[in-house]
C-alpha cells in the first residue's frame, strides 16, 4: 500500500483541496478588506470610511463638506468652498483622488490592488 | 534482510527531510532579510502648500520621511518668497516699487528664466500679467469664486501693463525694475521652479534617493521607482476627472499640465478660466489641456503654460516645442489628442 | 566519481526538458498568470528512478539551458526560474523519500515549491510585493500541468522497466522491495 511511485495517494487529494481552499479564502479576504476611502485634513488622517453612507465633515462647528461613499464610487456634496472643484471632480473611483484646496481636505480611494498609475498629471 | 533494508531507508529518510526542511529554513530567511533590508518601502507625504495640493513620494538610504519633510519645507519656502498674495514676499516687494529693487540671487535667476521663456515662446508665457490677473479676480479665486467678466475697456487699460518688455533686468547690479505699473505674477513658473528646488535639495540630502514630487498635477521625478522602473504617470482627461487619456513612463525629468478645467468661473454657460492670453487678454481658446514633459520642472511648467496659450495654433506647438525642450501632448478643443513626435519615447513601456 | 553512463543520463534528461521548456512556449495558456509547466517532467522522472546529485544536476543542468535557448541567461526572468527548478526538485525529492504522497502530490508539491521560489526571487528583485499577488493564481493554474507530469511519469517509469539499462531497473525493483 505504501509503495513509492504510486500515481495517487489519499493525502495527495488533501493536498490539492487545501491550495483550492486557500485560493478562494485568499480572494474572499481579499476583496472584503479591499477597498477604503481615507480623508485626509491638513495632511493628517482624519477618518477612514468602510462602509458605505454620507459622511460629514465636521470641524467642531463648521461643517466643510459630505463626502459620499457608495461602495463603489466617491464623491463630495455641500462643500463650503467657493469653487467646489472636489464637487466637480464628481465620483471618484479606486485609485482616485478628490481635492479641496481651500479647505485642505484630500480623500483617497486606496484599494489593495496594485493601480497601474502612480500619479496623475493635471 | 528486508526489514533491515526498511529501517535503513527510514533513517536515511529522516535524514534527508531533517536537511531538506532546515535547507529551505535557511532559504527562506536569507530571502526574506534580504527583501526587508532593501528599501522597497516608499513614505508619502500629503499636504497644502504652493496654492494646491501637494505629494511627496520618496525612498532613501537615509530616513525617507526626514527627506520628505526637507522637500516639503522647501516647497513652502518658494511659494511664500514668490506668492503674490503675500505681503512680505518678494514679489509684492518688487509689484509694490516703481524704481530698482535689489534682489536675491535666486530671484534674479528665476525671473531670468521666465524672460527667457517669455522670449522664447513669443511672449505667449508672460510674467507680468500681475494686473490681468487681479482685473479678472484670479488671484483671490481660493477665496471668492469671480461672478463678473470685466469690459474691454477695463481689459485693454490693463493690457497697458502687460509685456515682458516692462520688466527690467539689470544683471550688473543685480536689481530689477517694473516699468509703467506692471505686475510680476510668476504663476507659470514658480510651482515649476519649486518642484525643480525640491529635487536639489533631495539630491544634496541624498544624491541616489528615488521618487516623485507633484504639486497640483504637476511632477517632478527623483529617481526611478525602485531604482529601476518608470513611475506611471497618468494624463488627466481633461472632461473627465477620473479617468486617463494616455500614460507616461517617466524615470526622470519632469511634467506638467495646463487645463481649463483648474480654476474657472462661468457666466451665462460660458466658461472663464484663469490661463489668460497675454495678447487679447482674456482665457486663451484653442485647447483644453496641454501637457509638456521636460528635463526639468520650470522648462515643463512654462511651456505648458505657453502651449495652452498658443492652443489655436497646436501645429506650431506640437513641433516646435520639442526644440526648447518638451514634448507635448495637447488636448484641442474639439477633443483630439495631439502630440509632439518625441512623445513616443515616453509613452512606451520599459 | 562520475561514470560516463550517469553523465549521458543527466544531459537527456537536461536536454529532453530544455526542449519541453521551449515547445511548451508555443501553446498559450487558457489563464493569466498560468503556465504548463511541463519540463519539470524530467526533475520529477529523476526523482523517481535516481539519486539526489542526478536529481540536482537535472534540474540545475535544464533551467539554464532553457535560459541559454531563450537568451534570457543572467536575466531576472531566469534567475527566477533556476530557483523555481531547485526549489521543486529539492521538494519533490524530500517528499518521495517520505512516502506520504503518491506522484501526483510530489508532482503537485514541486510546482507549489517552484512557484513561491519564482515569486520570492521575482519580488525581492525588484522590491515589491506585488509580485507575491498572483501567486495564489500560479498556484492553482499549476496543478493541471503537474497532475499531467505525475501521469506521464508513472507511465515512462514502468516503460523504463523494461527499456532502459539494468540500473534503472533495479533501482525500480528495489523501491517496489522497500514498501512490502
Amino acid at each position: 500500500m505504501n509503495r513509492r511511485g504510486k500515481l495517487f495517494k489519499k493525502y495527495d487529494l488533501f493536498l490539492v483541496i487545501v491550495i483550492v481552499v486557500g485560493f478562494f479564502v485568499f480572494y474572499s479576504t481579499r476583496s472584503r478588506e479591499g477597498r477604503s476611502v481615507e480623508v485626509f485634513v491638513e495632511g493628517k488622517l482624519f477618518m477612514r470610511i468602510a462602509a458605505p453612507g454620507t459622511y460629514e465633515l465636521c470641524d467642531g462647528e463648521k461643517c466643510l463638506m459630505k463626502v459620499v461613499f457608495d461602495g463603489q464610487k466617491v464623491h463630495v456634496e455641500d462643500s463650503n468652498c467657493p469653487l467646489k472643484i472636489c464637487e466637480r471632480t464628481g465620483n471618484v473611483g479606486p485609485g482616485g483622488t478628490i481635492i479641496c484646496v481651500p479647505n485642505k481636505v484630500l480623500i483617497k480611494f486606496r484599494t489593495n490592488v496594485d493601480t497601474a498609475v502612480d500619479v496623475m498629471t493635471w | 534482510m528486508r526489514k533491515r533494508d526498511s529501517k535503513n531507508i527510514l533513517k536515511l529518510d529522516r535524514r534527508i527531510l531533517l536537511a531538506g526542511v532546515s535547507l529551505m529554513v535557511v532559504l527562506l530567511a536569507v530571502f526574506l532579510t534580504s527583501f526587508f533590508k532593501a528599501p522597497p518601502s516608499y513614505y508619502e507625504m500629503n499636504g497644502f502648500t504652493l496654492g494646491t495640493y501637494c505629494r511627496i513620494v520618496v525612498s532613501s538610504k537615509k530616513s525617507s520621511k526626514v527627506l520628505a519633510q526637507v522637500i516639503f519645507n522647501e516647497l513652502e519656502r518658494i511659494y511664500k518668497k514668490y506668492n503674490p498674495n503675500d505681503p512680505d514676499s518678494v514679489v509684492s516687494k518688487i509689484n509694490g516699487s516703481d524704481d530698482w529693487v535689489d534682489v536675491d540671487e535666486e530671484t534674479f535667476v528665476l525671473l531670468d528664466a521666465a524672460v527667457r521663456f517669455s522670449k522664447l515662446t513669443e511672449g505667449s508665457f508672460d510674467p507680468t500679467l500681475g494686473e490681468l490677473i487681479q482685473l479678472w479676480g484670479f488671484d483671490r479665486i481660493a477665496e471668492k469664486l469671480p461672478s463678473r467678466v470685466p469690459t474691454l475697456e477695463e481689459i485693454n487699460e490693463a493690457l497697458k501693463r502687460v509685456g515682458v518688455d516692462k520688466l527690467e533686468l539689470d544683471s550688473q547690479r543685480r536689481r530689477v525694475r517694473l516699468l509703467h505699473g506692471a505686475k510680476l505674477d510668476l504663476g507659470g513658473i514658480a510651482k515649476g521652479y519649486a518642484l525643480d528646488r525640491a529635487y536639489q535639495v533631495a539630491k544634496e540630502v541624498d544624491k541616489d534617493c528615488t521618487g516623485f514630487v507633484e504639486a497640483g498635477g504637476d511632477i517632478r521625478i527623483l529617481g526611478p521607482k525602485f531604482g529601476s522602473r518608470p513611475w506611471v504617470v497618468g494624463v488627466r482627461d481633461p472632461r473627465n476627472a477620473g479617468s486617463a487619456i494616455a500614460y507616461l513612463y517617466l524615470t526622470s525629468g519632469a511634467v506638467a499640465t495646463s487645463g481649463d478645467y483648474e480654476r474657472y468661473f462661468e457666466v451665462e454657460g460660458v466658461r472663464y478660466h484663469h490661463i489668460l492670453d497675454p495678447k487679447t487678454g482674456f482665457p486663451s481658446r484653442g485647447a483644453i489641456s496641454v501637457t509638456v514633459v521636460a528635463d526639468n520642472a520650470v522648462t515643463a511648467d512654462a511651456l505648458s503654460t505657453a502651449g495652452f496659450v498658443m492652443g489655436s495654433q497646436w501645429e506650431y506647438v506640437v513641433l516646435e516645442f520639442p526644440k526648447l525642450g518638451g514634448s507635448v501632448l495637447m488636448v484641442t478643443e474639439d477633443g483630439s489628442i495631439r502630440r509632439s513626435p518625441t512623445m513616443v519615447v515616453y509613452e512606451q513601456a520599459r | 566519481m562520475v561514470s560516463s553512463r550517469k553523465l549521458a543520463l543527466i544531459s537527456s534528461l537536461a536536454s529532453l526538458g530544455s526542449v519541453i521548456y521551449f515547445l511548451e512556449t508555443f501553446i498559450p495558456f487558457p489563464l493569466p498568470f498560468g503556465r504548463w509547466g511541463l519540463s519539470n517532467l524530467v526533475v520529477l522522472i529523476a526523482v523517481v528512478l535516481y539519486d539526489w546529485q542526478t536529481v540536482f544536476a537535472v534540474s540545475l543542468m535544464k533551467s539554464v539551458v532553457s535560459a541559454l535557448i531563450t537568451g534570457q541567461l543572467f536575466s531576472i526572468v531566469s534567475l527566477m526560474s533556476i530557483a523555481g527548478s531547485v526549489t521543486a526538485a529539492t521538494c519533490e525529492y524530500v517528499t518521495f523519500h517520505t512516502s506520504v504522497f503518491g506522484l501526483t502530490g510530489i508532482s503537485v508539491l514541486g510546482s507549489v515549491a517552484n512557484n513561491v521560489a519564482q515569486s520570492i526571487v521575482g519580488a525581492v528583485s525588484i522590491k515589491s510585493w506585488s509580485f507575491l499577488l498572483v501567486l495564489p493564481n500560479m498556484l492553482i493554474l499549476g496543478i493541471p500541468g503537474a497532475v499531467l507530469n505525475a501521469y506521464l511519469t508513472e507511465r515512462v517509469v514502468k516503460r523504463a522497466k523494461n527499456s532502459f539499462g539494468l540500473d534503472v531497473a533495479q533501482k525500480v525493483t528495489n523501491n517496489e522491495n522497500d514498501s512490502r
